[in-house]
């Protein structure tokens, strides 16, 4: 099972609002992830996408969003770790994420408030879809070896 | 408010040397116990019973000393750690402002700001919003590139309310976004009330501010700090040139030592 870790290039990613005030604002640089991993869980059963940020790990809690789409955040940063998904996902015998999937991980992603007194991490979410959507081929066959 | 070198050298030497001091005490007490022998002579007799004697105050004595040895330099930092914050710091600063040559260093700085509640000389006020409820925390500098200009005491306020948060550092905190100010007018005393007030607005600040501070930083970029997911301080480089400091060019270098700099802030602090 190729369940590598992929790396991010942060470029790709990065974006610059600028205002009219010579101001820029950029995304920070912790909420890009460094790299990100598609994998099978056997244990559970679930297509696995993680991600990697430059701060290394922090404790996490889980999130059901629906009966097929559970998240993984971080519990200080409220960023995103994993997205775990219905093996199902891998017996359609797809060898990508669709854009079906793609559209259901972003609007969990979109319904994921911050718990209060928490910062929330909308830049981040935003980053994580874009990667899914860069990088669907290879996280998708990494993680359903047998399609 | 930065990183007093000295004190926080003794504070660490204090640390390592009293931990064995302390233990050896106790080892030392233990023995004596164990070794109750009568045939070594009228002052070992006599030693012995003046520390046994003692020895209730002595163990309790020297288990809270080493309670403080073994947590003092993790509230001091150990100063190798420091030295490699700062040559951290150096480093950034050089790559960050590389294209500009040969300049005098101290026109460039890097400064790590720490969020913590309560500023030393502001804990009356402090203090007193203590007691209505609200704590404000403050950006307090912990460690700054070059070797002049340590002596500062600059501090930015931060608040949940945006409005609140004072400076590009605390903007950048609030928002969790880097963000870049540059094209600030040069301030000086004689400044006129135009080129203060366009200052303040650009740099998040008040008037009042810049009048009383004189800052000369004419461009600014502040970078949020996290350590294992928590929001722990800003970083930002500061520069005497109107250009605005390029960060998307040196992204990917600050992704690969953020890392570093998360690990070292860890063991320093």
């Amino acid at each position: 099972m190729n369940d590598k870790w992929i790396r991010v290039n942060s470029s790709e990613f990065q974006h610059e609002t600028t205002s009219s005030r010579s101001i820029s604002f950029y995304i920070s640089p912790y909420d890009i992830p460094q790299a990100v991993r598609g994998f099978f869980d056997s244990e559970t059963n679930e297509v696995v996408i993680a991600f990697r940020y430059a701060d290394g790990a922090e404790p996490t809690e889980t999130r059901t969003h629906s009966d097929k789409v559970n998240l993984v955040i971080g519990k200080k940063s409220n960023r995103i770790f994993e997205i775990r998904l219905h093996k199902d996902f891998c017996a359609t015998g797809t060898v990508k994420l669709d854009f079906k999937t793609t559209e259901m991980i972003s609007d969990a992603l979109k319904r994921l408030s911050p718990a209060e007194g928490r910062t929330h991490a909308r830049s981040n979410y935003n980053v994580a879809t874009s990667v899914i959507r860069a990088k669907n081929e290879v996280l998708l066959e990494a993680a359903c070896p047998q399609t | 408010m930065l990183h007093k070198k000295q004190l926080q050298v003794l504070l660490y030497k204090f640390s390592q040397y009293g931990f064995w001091i302390f233990s050896g005490l106790l080892a030392f007490i233990g023995l004596l116990q164990k070794l109750d022998r009568t045939n070594w002579g009228d002052w070992y007799i006599s030693f012995r019973g003046f520390v046994l004697d003692r020895s209730w105050w002595l163990i309790l004595g020297s288990s809270l000393a080493l309670f403080v040895c073994k947590h003092l330099p993790r509230i001091a930092g150990s100063p190798q750690t420091w030295d490699l914050m700062h040559d951290f710091l150096d480093g950034l600063r050089d790559y960050f402002f590389r294209e500009d040559g040969y300049d005098v260093p101290d026109f460039h700085r890097a400064t790590l700001f720490r969020c913590q509640r309560n500023r030393r000389k502001r804990n009356l006020i402090a203090r007193f919003l203590g007691l209505c409820g609200a704590k404000p925390k403050w950006l307090v500098p912990v460690v700054r590139s070059n070797h002049t200009s340590q002596e500062t005491e600059v501090a930015f306020r931060i608040d949940d309310s945006i409005e609140k948060c004072e400076g590009v550092a605390g903007r950048a905190w609030h928002m969790n976004n880097v963000v870049s100010v540059y094209d600030l007018p040069e301030i000086s005393l004689g400044s006129a009330a135009k080129e203060v007030k366009d200052y303040a607005k650009k740099s998040f600040v008040s008037p009042d501010w810049v009048r009383n501070k004189c800052p000369k930083s004419r461009s600014i970029l502040a970078i949020p700090v996290r350590v294992k997911g928590e929001m722990w301080g800003v970083l930002v480089f500061d520069s005497r040139h109107p250009q605005k400091i390029g960060y998307k060019e040196t992204e990917d270098l600050y992704l690969v030592l953020s890392k570093h700099l998360s690990n070292l802030v860890e063991k320093a602090l």
